[in-house]
């Protein structure tokens, strides 16, 4: 019999207990909606976080941009010769990309692009372990939706798992929730690699005949109707065998998740971007 | 009226002090990789029951920093909200029964409680048929990493507590 001053912690931990299962059931159900109350916590904590960051961030520029300076000479005579080696490349295939737009517009051709992306910072990663995901200062105010694309100029980040007003989730492609259609490039064959966890990505129960050696590249299929086809992915680490008839494919992903500073949120893919063109309007001039 | 006062911004610096332990995990895990080995809202959740010794406000801190902490990552809402509910009332409730101001019993309520809140949300993600890593091979090294690390961390944050106890 429990005594009548103990009465109160029990009831208090069970009912507390009955409401987060009775949580977790409720989203068991509804696995595509929202939670509600994620949305609310975000907003909520989100303000926070960011005014923190943003602290930090003024910091790291005083220090970077007045105190820090030994190499920027250095730093800085790379970049510009890189910038002028670049900028002589855009100019060569200028010509080549005006001519392929216009082949694609007489084709009738869907645009090849990615489409419309929004820049958002990252705030924050998520402060569990049981997941790897990231915070960003970008939301459903900013055009940002559930399961939207995330990548970076080096390749794909993750998709989008919780929306607030202005802020959003992004699980990374490592997470073990994680799963992303694959290609590789060369060979061409289509796979799909899972997050671990950890830093890779991996891929189960391949033929053996498939001809995946270490060092090829894989790239989005396009197929998890998530991603856009040919942005890079991975790298492929390690091939080894699993018993007699399969292997086990491990990949290292193009972007490094432990430096992300800035991603870009796709926001409208490159379908919906192409209907609002007609097919007959003028190329842009220079 | 001033007593009403009081309490309410007791509530409001205790719900800012739950918010800012969040937050401040989540930035320091984006600016320093060292500190995804830590769970700062465990650490709190063991420090409060050990040092305030009761449960009932023990299970709604713990509740609040799992929602929290479930709200910013990918876990199902609930997770973290019932694993720290419970540890959080089972360190007040072992404060009631034990001696927790030695080290070594801190020590072990610590690493134990780190090891029950791992288990309980790998259990409670399974359950919600979402695929987690197998708790054996790396996975296990991570994890007796994060117990010796979290512990140390608590140590060292009940020794300050302790030290400005003593000054005051």
């Amino acid at each position: 019999m429990v005594p009548d001053t103990k009465r109160p912690g029990w009831i208090v931990l069970v009912s507390a207990l009955v409401f987060h299962v009775l949580l977790l059931s409720l989203q068991t159900n509804q696995r595509e909606n929202p939670a509600f109350m994620r949305s609310w916590l975000l907003d909520a904590l989100v303000p926070g976080q960011k005014l923190v960051d943003r602290s930090i961030q003024g910091v790291r520029g005083v220090w970077t941009g007045y105190f820090a300076l030994v190499g920027v000479r250095d730093e800085n005579t790379k970049l510009h010769a890189e910038n002028d080696r670049l900028r002589m490349q855009i100019q060569s295939q200028e010509e080549a990309l005006r001519e392929a737009a216009r082949l694609r517009t007489s084709l009738g051709l869907a645009e090849s692009g990615i489409g419309k992306t929004v820049a958002a910072r990252v705030i924050g990663r998520d402060p569990g372990r049981s997941s790897q995901t990231l915070t960003t200062d970008k939301g459903r105010v900013h055009g940002v939706q559930m399961s939207a694309s995330v990548m970076t100029p080096d390749g794909i980040v993750g998709r989008v798992i919780g929306v607030g007003h202005s802020s959003s989730i992004v699980q990374l492609i490592t997470d073990p929730q994680s799963a992303v259609a694959a290609l590789l490039k060369n060979s061409r064959i289509q796979a799909v690699f899972k997050g671990t966890g950890g830093r890779d990505l991996e891929l189960d129960y391949i033929d053996d005949d498939g001809t995946i050696a270490v060092g090829d590249e894989l790239i989005t299929s396009g197929l998890d109707q998530i991603h856009p086809k040919g942005l890079p992915l991975a790298i492929v680490t390690s091939v080894d065998p699993r018993g007699e008839l399969f292997k086990i494919v491990r990949a290292r992903p193009r972007v490094d998740m432990g430096r992300l500073e800035e991603v870009l949120i796709l926001i409208q893919p490159a379908k919906q971007a192409e209907e609002r063109v007609p097919p007959t309007a003028p190329l842009p001039s220079d | 009226m001033a007593k009403i006062i009081r309490r309410l911004a007791f509530a409001a610096i205790s719900v800012f002090t739950l918010v800012l332990i969040v937050v401040v995990q989540g930035i320091l895990k984006h600016r320093f990789l060292v500190f995804s080995v830590f769970d700062l809202p465990l650490i709190y959740c063991v420090y409060y029951g050990f040092t305030r010794n009761r449960p009932v406000p023990s299970v709604f801190v713990g509740s609040f920093l799992g929602l929290m902490q479930d709200s910013l990552s990918g876990v199902a809402m609930g997770t973290n909200g019932f694993s720290k509910a419970l540890i959080c009332y089972a360190a007040a409730s072992t404060s009631l029964k034990f001696n927790v101001d030695q080290p070594i019993t801190r020590a072990a309520g610590l690493f134990l409680f780190t090891l029950a809140d791992s288990l309980l949300v790998t259990i409670l993600t399974m359950t919600t048929g979402a695929l987690v890593r197998p708790l054996y091979g790396s996975r296990f090294v991570d994890l007796m990493l994060l117990e010796i690390f979290n512990t140390l961390l608590g140590l060292l944050m009940f020794g300050i507590r302790d030290r400005y106890r003593n000054a005051t």
